[in-house]
């Protein structure tokens, strides 16, 4: 496959990591490392005055990982631009723009989405927008100029894996930005299926965060994300309908 | 001493009149280099937090980043 460039950046890893979920500091650097990743999300909250907490970003090595801030908690455009905003004063350029109102499917808004995608890009952010598996969508989004598109396989969290695979393809083919498939995926396979349908990349949390054994759920991604995209390069043999003997052609009839 | 009322994520609180958004940080313990801000809605950049006296009435929001997806 061709090197993974978004927006100015080259990625050699095509599996991406949302750090929220996990129970400690130590635990988010190990899975970090674990997986390869390069690029890892955060969120931004009000500040809470009980200093005694595990700083969790505290695992986070800028030097090693990029990270985009998240808009998680936005409920419109207007929420989502000053949180954009806020991330600018932290020193955050790249922004996964999400905004769902719906607490119970966290479904993005498409519409404050191309309205928040339309601003953050004319403000200079590297926009990445999670968006449902909308291919109309994610054209318009191209058009207002974000760097790629992030629609969902299944609802937050679900671990579902790729339920909205017809729409994945649609937007894979037409796309001219990088799409990463964010949201759902719960298994390596679904991560492993998302990279050979033609994803450029996979974004993981609960999956990883809330599995037995974090740390090696995040190295069983790596390895998935990593045989599918030599599958992709290899080039997968032909699908056929029907039987196509893997042996010489023959029979027995005249022998036994 | 004169005092003043402000409002700090959501919730009402009387300062110092010449009170400085970095000198509220450091006396609610929070630390400048973690933390993004907003008075009244406006985007307050690091750098200028020193600067940034506190007036009768002003709606702060202090905020930091956290793991998310």
């Amino acid at each position: 496959m061709k090197p993974l460039i978004i927006a100015d950046k080259e990625f050699k890893s095509r599996l991406f990591l949302g750090t929220g979920k996990f129970s400690s500091s130590s635990l988010l650097r190990d899975a970090i490392e674990a997986s390869g990743t390069e690029l890892v999300t955060v969120a931004l909250r009000r500040v809470e005055l009980d200093n005694s907490k595990d700083d969790i970003l505290s695992a986070i090595d800028r030097n090693k990982v990029n990270v985009m801030l998240n808009t998680s908690g936005a409920r419109n455009a207007a929420d989502a631009v000053k949180i954009a905003r806020l991330g600018r004063a932290g020193g955050y350029e790249w922004i996964k723009l999400e905004i769902h109102p719906d607490p119970h499917y966290l479904l993005p808004d498409p519409i404050e989405t191309l309205i928040a995608s339309e601003i953050l890009v004319k403000e200079g952010f590297k926009v990445l927008p999670y968006i449902n598996a909308d291919p109309v969508l994610a054209k318009r989004l191209e058009d207002v100029g974000v760097h790629a598109v992030m629609p969902l396989g299944a609802p937050i969290g679900s671990n579902r894996g790729l339920e909205t695979s017809a729409m994945l393809r649609i937007i894979i083919e037409k796309a001219l930005v990088p799409v990463v498939v964010d949201a759902g995926l719960g298994l390596p396979s679904h991560a492993a299926a998302a990279i050979e349908m033609g994803a450029d990349a996979v974004l993981i949390n609960t999956a990883i965060a809330a599995a037995g054994n974090p740390v090696e759920m995040a190295k069983a991604f790596a390895m998935a994300v990593e045989a599918a995209e030599k599958a992709v390069f290899a080039g997968p043999a032909a699908i056929s309908m029907k039987a196509s003997a893997t042996s010489p052609q023959g029979t027995f009839d005249n022998i036994f | 001493m004169n005092t003043i009322e402000i409002t700090i994520n959501g919730k009402k609180n009387s300062i110092a009149a010449d009170a400085t958004l970095l000198s509220l940080m450091k006396e609610m313990k929070i630390s400048p280099e973690k933390t993004v801000a907003m008075i009244n809605d406006i985007v307050v950049k690091p750098s200028e937090y020193a600067a940034a006296i506190l007036k009768n009435a002003d709606k702060i929001e202090l905020m930091s980043f956290v793991g998310g997806g």
